[in-house]
Formats: structure tokens, sequence, C-alpha cells
């Protein structure tokens, strides 16, 4: 049996995704790894597009193909490559090991299906319980996400955003996965919901062990959630490590212009400083560092392959010139 | 809910008496002596002045108008043929199950191969599934019933003489004029079924549902397809109401003794107490229908019935609250 040194839960390795429209490629992702361990939170942080979703939807296998379509890579699940699964299998991983919360709670309900029902039916997929016992264990998750039972029967239309999206989380944790990818599941709420929904997922986390996967572009919340960032530019990730090394220590310019384009009043700054142009155009095929069209640094030499250094333990950063450490 | 059943009952009976007061003034002004048709080009004036005073159809318009509305609605007695002598009522008794039996098997033909090929062009998008079920579609919804009829009789009452190409009396009398009228409905239910799937087939919640753990089969059938069949349902009740007043032309061609052939000879005879029945009938029949349509969605979509539960119950439950 595959006995891993570590207690890593999953490794992503070398990871590749493209898509086909209308005759090009794009490159979404390119080449990306990471592992997480156990009970961890990993943060994906990136700006609109730089394929934060591809890499969960290619974790859950659930990419519409065509278009889309995982090149190559690995993605192991304590050992198992799911990318060799059986589809048969993965029916089995998908919501018992794995499941996803998704961006927009508004679109992520069926609108003809009961609350109830839709939490009851992954509950029956994946635990032999008869529909009785079904629907008693999707009433408990219900109130684990403060919601009451008599809603069971309503159906989506019939909730506001915030329970809805305490609705999908319940959906997602109701048989208790050992990884949950969570993909900007705060970014359609308002802030004041933001709180509350991200706590409730942080607490049936603890109840639960469950490892997670959040993709956000809102460092605060990294700050609040995670143990180790991840953060993705073009399809790769740039630079990685613990939360520390990332919010302390960014090396990679790009890390370094995202947190510059946050609002720091404390420091006395009274504009944002984004980070100029645009990510590069998806359909070029990925060559040297991707942000060298926008780097302050950028020289001759970011135009050939840019290792992914290690800064420190843990700290990598794939850059010729990691910003020296302040 | 029983209120809106009871509201929309009520106005389907107005339906019925506009469409009867529609056809008879219709058939008023319409051109042609029935007189002259019974009688013949040789009668002579006196001979028809006679026959149109038998016919009652000598008197003023409004007089005519008010006993019709009478007899149909007060006495419920749709008068006699002026060619067969025979109640008009009973004849529509005798022909309506046909007509009925026709529409009913047709409809359930296009929407059980239908409904499935729409999916399947939908779930298949761009492959070569899709491609057929859209060729298919596109040629029987373009090709005329009536020559798919003909070419039907040839192939199978003429060559291969397995078929009856007219009258009633066995199973095997259906089977030609049912598959000659579905197959263009089929293309339409197929085309139509399958722009309605390809909108929710990349909608969040199909993903939600593979990311639990769905079979694709249930995917597809258990979460596309509710979301989907809404404006498919209207189609399907529509073109049943269609089926059932526009079998004109399959009847004719078939000789299929029901409403459609009924209504046809009685319009080319000027048969007016026929025509009116056969009109009130078909009005009343698709009224009827399109209120079922809309009953259904209920069942379908719990966002439609929720509004009729709200109408009903709101009340109810804020007395209770207090």
């Amino acid at each position: 049996m595959m006995s891993e040194k570590n207690d890593n839960l999953l490794s992503v390795r070398d990871l590749v995704v493209e898509y086909t429209s209308g005759g090009e490629i794009i490159h979404a992702v390119n080449g990306v790894s990471f592992e997480l361990e156990k009970g961890k939170t990993l943060g994906l942080v990136g700006e609109t597009g730089a394929g934060k979703t591809t890499i969960a939807k290619s974790i859950l296998r659930v990419l519409l193909s065509p278009p889309a379509k995982v090149k190559s890579g690995e993605i192991l699940l304590e050992g198992t490559d799911l990318l060799k699964v059986r589809e048969d299998e993965m029916l089995k991983i998908r919501g018992a090991k794995i499941s996803m919360i998704f961006q927009d709670p508004m679109t992520a309900l069926n609108p003809t299906m009961t609350i109830g029902n839709q939490i009851a039916e992954g509950i029956r997929l994946h635990n032999d319980v008869s529909a009785l016992e079904a629907e008693k264990m999707a009433i408990d998750m219900l109130q684990s996400v403060r919601i009451m039972e008599e809603r069971f029967h309503e159906y989506p239309f019939q909730f506001s955003g915030g329970m809805k999206q305490r609705v999908v989380i319940a959906m997602a944790l109701a048989c208790k996965p050992k990884l949950l990818l969570a993909d900007e599941p705060t970014t359609a709420l308002d802030v004041t919901i933001q709180a509350q929904v991200l706590d409730t997922m942080r607490d049936l986390r603890n109840q639960l062990g469950t490892s997670m996967i959040l993709i956000t572009h809102d460092l605060g919340i990294v700050a609040e959630n995670c143990d180790t960032v991840a953060v993705i530019y073009a399809g790769q990730i740039v630079e990685s490590g613990s939360k520390e090394d990332i919010f302390d220590h960014a090396s990679h310019p790009y890390t370094v212009g995202l947190f510059h384009s946050l609002p720091m009043w404390a420091m006395g700054e009274k504009r944002l400083h984004p980070i100029d142009g645009l990510p590069p155009d998806p359909r070029i095929e990925p060559n040297g560092c991707m942000f060298r069209f926008r780097c302050p640094r950028a020289t001759k030499a970011c135009e050939a392959t840019v290792p992914n250094a290690e800064l420190t333990s843990g700290h990598f950063c794939r850059c010729i010139a990691p910003k020296e450490e302040v | 809910m029983l209120r809106y059943v009871l509201q929309r009952l009520l106005m389907t009976i107005f339906v019925i008496i506009a469409a009867a007061i529609l056809i008879f003034t219709v058939m008023y002004f319409v051109p042609g002596d029935p007189a002259k048709i019974i009688l013949g080009p040789e009668a002579t004036a006196a001979d028809l002045a006679d026959v149109r005073h038998q016919l009652g159809i000598d008197r003023p318009f409004l007089v005519q108008l008010g006993s019709f509305m009478y007899n149909t609605f007060i006495k419920f007695d749709m008068g006699t043929s002026w060619f067969r002598n025979t109640s008009v009522f009973g004849g529509m008794l005798e022909r309506i199950p046909r007509t009925f039996l026709l529409g009913f098997l047709s409809i359930v033909l296009t929407s059980l191969v239908g409904i499935p090929m729409g999916v399947n062009a939908a779930t298949h998008h761009r492959k070569w599934q899709d491609k057929g079920v859209i060729s298919f579609a596109m040629v029987f919804m373009s090709v005329p019933e009536f020559w798919v009829a003909l070419l039907f009789i040839i192939f199978f009452s003429l060559r291969l003489n397995i078929l009856p190409s007219f009258g009633i009396g066995s199973w095997k009398n259906y089977v030609l004029p049912i598959l000659s009228g579905a197959l263009a409905g089929i293309g339409g239910i197929a085309r139509y079924t399958r722009s309605c799937v390809l909108e929710v087939v990349h909608a969040d919640y199909i993903t939600t549902a593979r990311a639990k753990g769905v079979m694709e089969r249930k995917v597809i059938y258990q979460h596309m397809l509710p979301n989907a069949l809404i404006p498919v349902l209207t189609n399907v009740g529509t073109s049943f109401t269609r089926c059932i007043g526009g079998t004109i032309v399959m009847e004719k061609i078939f000789s299929f003794p029901g409403v459609g052939l009924y209504l046809s000879d009685a319009i080319a005879s000027r048969d007016y107490p026929v025509i009116r029945g056969c009109v009130i009938v078909i009005a009343a029949f698709t009224a009827i229908l399109m209120l079922l349509v809309d009953l259904s969605y209920g069942y379908v979509d719990p966002r439609i019935k929720a509004q009729y539960v709200k109408q009903s119950t709101k009340k109810g439950k804020i007395k209770n609250v207090a």
C-alpha cells in the first residue's frame, strides 16, 4: 500500500488544464503543484481568470469536457490519483470525500427541488440509510447551519442569499468530507453576511476535521482562515508558503503588488497602488515568467524558464529576483 | 388553489360563449345559400324560400342568434344536421372519442420520442447525436404533413400492403394517421426540448448536483429536466389542442371519421348546426386543456405553486398568528 511519508491529504503535481474555444487553446492552468495537510486550510489567491476555479473543479473532476481538458499532472488524494480513477469510483468520492461550495449561492441550488431533499440526496448517495434517516440527518445538518427544521420542505426561492449559502455549506459538509473546496464562498454576499458564513464554515470544519482549499481574492479572508497560502498568476503558483511567509515576507513582485493594492489606512496611505496592466492573454503559450509584462523589476532574464526557488523552508517563490527580506 | 380553478373555469364558460357567438356571426355572413345546396341548382324560388323557412334562416340575424344561443346553452341542444338529419350532439358523441384517441396517442408518441430526443441532443451538444436530431427536426418540420401522409400510404398501404389507408375498425387504422401527424410534432418538441435543456445544462446547480456525486443520468432527469420542462410543457399542451382542432387534414386524407372530417364536410355543404357544434366543442376542449396545462405548471415549478397558495392561504395564516 501507499504509505506517504508525511500526512498529506492532497497533493497536486504539475497540473495542466486547457480549454478549447473556437479552435484556439486557452492555457488555464500551467503546471500547478501544491500539497495540503490533513485538517489544514490552503488559500488559493489570485485575480479573476487566474485559474483558481479550474483547479478546484479538476480536483473534483466536474469540469465540462469539452471544452476543458486536463492535459497532464497528478491529483493524489491519500495516495490515489484522482485523474486515473474510473468514473463510477469518482461518483463515490464526489460529495463523500471531497465536496465543493460554489461561488454564487443564488444559482447553486436547484430551484425545483426542496432544500431538504437537496441535502438528503447527497446523504442517501453516500450512506446506507433509509429515506427517513437521511431526512433526519439532513435536518441535523440544517440546524447546524442555524436554519430551522420547518424550512426543510421549502424551496431555494424562499431563502435569502446568506441562508442559501449556509444551505450549500450544509450540503457540502453533510457527508463529512475529508476535503472541502470552497470557491469564493462569500464573494456574492455582503460583508455582514460574509463573516457569519465563514464562522459557520469554520465551526463545522473544526467539528468534522475537514481540510479546506479556500479560493478567494480577498486577502482579509485568507488572513483569518488559512494556514498556508498559494498565490496564483496566469495559471501558475508564483509564490507559496505559510500564511506568515506570504503576509510578512511577501517576495514575488506580484504578491507584493497585491498587498500594495490593498487600502492601508494605518500606514497613512491615502491612495491605492494598483498593479499596472492586465493579466496576459491566456492564449499565449506560457513561457518564462508570465508576470514580466507588468513587473517593475523585469529584466531580459525573465524570459527564460524561472525555477521555483525555496527561499526559506516551505516558502517557495517563482522569481529570479525575489524581493529582499524587509 | 380551488378559487383559482373556479375562476379559470368561469373564464372558460365565457370563452365558449364568445366562440359560439363568433362562429354563428361568421357563418351568417359567409356567402353561400344552404337551401340551394340542399335542393340543387334547379330548385324554384318558391321551393328555396320554403326550405329557408324550414331551416329558420329567413329570420333576422338577432332572432336567429338568440334562438341558437337559447337552444345551445339553455336546452343543451345543438340541433340536427341539415344533411344527415341526425342530431349534431349524437354525431359529436360518436366522433369525439375517435379524434381524442387519435390526438392523445399522437401526443403521447410525440412526447415519448421527442423529449428524450431533445435531451439527448442537448447533452451531446454539437456531437453527431445533436446533429442527427437537428436534421431530423428540420426535415419533418419543413415537409408538409399531408405529403408525408401520402408517402406513407404509398409505401405501407400500396407497396407493402400491411396497413390500411382509410376508415376505422381496427387499431391498424390509427397507425398511419398518428405516425404521419406525429413526425412534425416530434421534430418540434425535440428542437424545443433541446434548446430548453441547453439553457440549464451549464447552470451552477447542475455542477452542484454533479459535485454531490449524483449519477449523470440522474443529473439529467432529476436536475436538468424539471427545470427545462416548464416551457416544453406549454408546447405539448398547445400541440395537443392543435391535434384536436387541426386533424382536419389527416382525417380527410385517411377518411378517418372524426371531428375534423365531420367539420370539413359540414363546411363544404354549409351544414351550419354541425359547424357550430364542432367549433364549440373544439373551443371548449382547447380552453379546458390550457387550464390543465397552467395547473400542471404548479407541479413542475414550485415558484408558481407558491403563488397559488399565497393567494388563498395568506389571510388564514395571518389570522392564526394573531
